[in-house]
Formats: C-alpha cells, sequence, structure tokens
C-alpha cells in the first residue's frame, strides 16, 4: 500500500469489509495513476507525488469515505434494532408472572415499553432512508438507551420481587434468559459501534 | 472550475458520464478530464466515494472486475440513476437561467 493509501485509510473507522474494499479500490486507481504518469516516463518517485496531488488531500478524502462508513454502520446497527427489540420485547413478556402486577411494575415495563419504541423509530427511519444526518450516532445512542432502561427496569422489577412466580419450566426459562442475554448484547455490540463510528471526526 | 465550485454537482457529472458507458472509478475520473477540456480541478480521490453513495442511492451498481492482471471495480447507470441525471440536468439548466438573467440585469 502506498504513503497516500495508507494516511487515507488511518483514521477510517466503520464495517471492516465495507472499509477494506473502499480503500482497495481507492488504491487501484491510485496505482493505475501512478502507472499512467510511469508510462509517459516519471520516475516512481515524482509519479506517486504527482498523482497525490491529483487525488488530493488524505484527509478531505477520508472524510468522503467515512461518510459512506457511518451510513453503512447506520443501516446495520439500525437492522440490528429492527430484528432484536421485536424479539426481545417477546421473550420479556414471556418472562412475566400470572396475575395482577404490582403499579410499580407496570410502570418499569411502560418505561420500557417507551425506550424501546423510540429506538424501534429511529431505525426504522434510518432504514426508510428518511434519517441520514448523523445516522450512526443516533442509532447507537437509542440502542444504548434503550438497553439500559430495559436492563434497569428489570433489575428494578425481580427487586421489587413483584414479577410472581414464571410460569415456565426450567428448560423453558433457561433458553429465554440465554435468548435474551444474546439480543441484549448483540444490541449493545452493535450500538457501541454505531456510536463510534459516528463520533469519528477527521 | 474549482472543487468547491463543482462539489455539488459531482454525483451529476459522474452520472452523465455513466451514460455513456459502464466504467470504473480511474476510467470516470479521466472521462470527467477529457470532457471538460481539463477544466476540472477535482481531487480525483473524491470520486470514489461519491460513486460509492450513488450505489447507496440506487443510482448505479459496481461490481468487481479483473482485466489485464488489475482488479477493477466497474459501474453501470441504473434506471433510477437516469431519473436522477434528467432531474440533475434540468436544475441546473434552471440554476444557468437564473444566474444568467440575474448577473445580465
Amino acid at each position: 500500500m502506498s504513503d497516500y493509501v495508507a494516511s487515507v485509510a488511518a483514521p477510517l473507522r466503520g464495517p471492516r469489509r465495507l472499509r477494506a474494499d473502499m480503500v482497495a479500490e481507492l488504491g487501484d486507481g491510485f496505482e493505475e495513476a501512478v502507472a499512467e504518469r510511469e508510462a509517459a516516463g516519471l520516475g516512481r518517485d515524482r509519479a506517486l507525488a504527482e498523482a497525490a496531488a491529483e487525488f488530493g488531500e488524505p484527509r478531505l478524502v477520508a472524510a468522503e469515505i467515512q461518510r459512506e462508513l457511518a451510513a453503512a454502520q447506520a443501516r446495520r446497527t439500525a437492522w440490528t434494532l429492527l430484528i432484536a427489540l421485536p424479539a426481545l420485547t417477546i421473550m420479556w413478556d414471556l418472562f412475566g408472572g400470572d396475575g395482577e402486577p404490582a403499579l410499580a411494575v407496570v410502570l418499569l415495563a411502560r418505561l420500557t415499553d417507551l425506550a424501546t419504541a423510540s429506538a424501534f423509530t429511529v431505525a426504522a427511519l434510518v432504514v426508510a432512508g428518511r434519517l441520514e444526518r448523523r445516522a450512526a450516532a443516533l442509532c447507537g445512542a437509542a440502542g444504548l438507551v434503550q438497553i439500559t432502561v430495559a436492563l434497569g427496569c428489570s433489575a428494578a422489577i425481580s427487586a421489587i420481587g413483584a414479577s410472581g412466580p414464571p410460569g415456565l419450566d426450567p428448560a423453558s426459562w433457561w433458553w429465554l434468559s440465554a435468548g435474551s442475554a444474546v439480543g441484549a448484547a448483540w444490541i449493545a455490540v452493535s450500538a457501541v459501534r454505531a456510536l463510534r463510528v459516528g463520533r469519528t471526526a477527521i | 472550475m474549482d472543487a468547491d465550485g463543482i462539489h455539488g454537482q459531482l454525483d451529476t457529472l459522474i452520472l452523465a458520464t455513466l451514460k455513456r458507458g459502464e466504467a470504473h472509478g480511474y476510467a470516470i475520473i479521466a472521462a470527467l478530464r477529457e470532457t471538460s477540456g481539463e477544466q476540472l480541478d477535482l481531487p480525483s480521490g473524491t470520486v470514489y466515494p461519491a460513486l460509492r453513495r450513488l450505489e447507496r442511492s440506487g443510482y448505479v451498481e459496481g461490481k468487481w472486475t479483473q482485466a489485464g492482471g488489475r482488479r477493477r471495480r466497474v459501474y453501470a447507470i441504473t434506471a433510477e440513476g437516469l431519473i436522477a441525471l434528467a432531474k440533475g440536468r434540468a436544475d441546473w439548466l434552471a440554476l444557468r437561467e437564473v444566474m444568467a438573467s440575474v448577473l445580465g440585469a
């Protein structure tokens, strides 16, 4: 990889495969620009310098590539939220005990629903292409807020001890717990990635 | 014309180039240089992310190819891209008319 392409690639953050693909495409084009100049009789160093001048400030090119990486990460995290949030909501509903829940439990459950609905709305807008500005950061923040609120409320409900005995056999309980943990971790990891990519300033 | 002056029109210029036939990034850069009579002073590196942006919008389709030992990502304009090009051209002509009226007044 030439010094020029390496300096464009250095500050980039985002989905690994797309990042490598975009850098490879830029690198192929850059090599073509260098080869064109070498064929015209320039030495390697001069050809590299002229090609770098033609391609533009590495920071400027990197900023444009970063914008695409952020858009791709936003869509990826948005799809994660669109798939995982309904699945988690169904699983958490199955945990619910029989009988009339206490008011505090109802309020905590509604708070979780509100955070879930907000994150789902942000994700749907991003996937529909209706939200582009700062989409990655928004998706990341919405996902993190949702998972924090949901886990916090679940912990509070357990502490209150008001959820009642779950009408589940041990095997179902185990599978639901494992599924919830995987779903929550999936959302958290994707949200953190989106926040990190969305906050990358070049 | 410098990069600031052309930035907003870059997508339309790329689509106009691809309307003549599919091409890879550096061929698009060369075609832009040639058809502008070397008047377009554009940082060539920004054409590559612009192509990905157009692909994300559904205006072009890109695929990797291998020719003469060189790997290239070749782009073709889509039906949606042709519509976007027609709109870009109409917008530009309208702007040119407004500028001509105001500056000529």
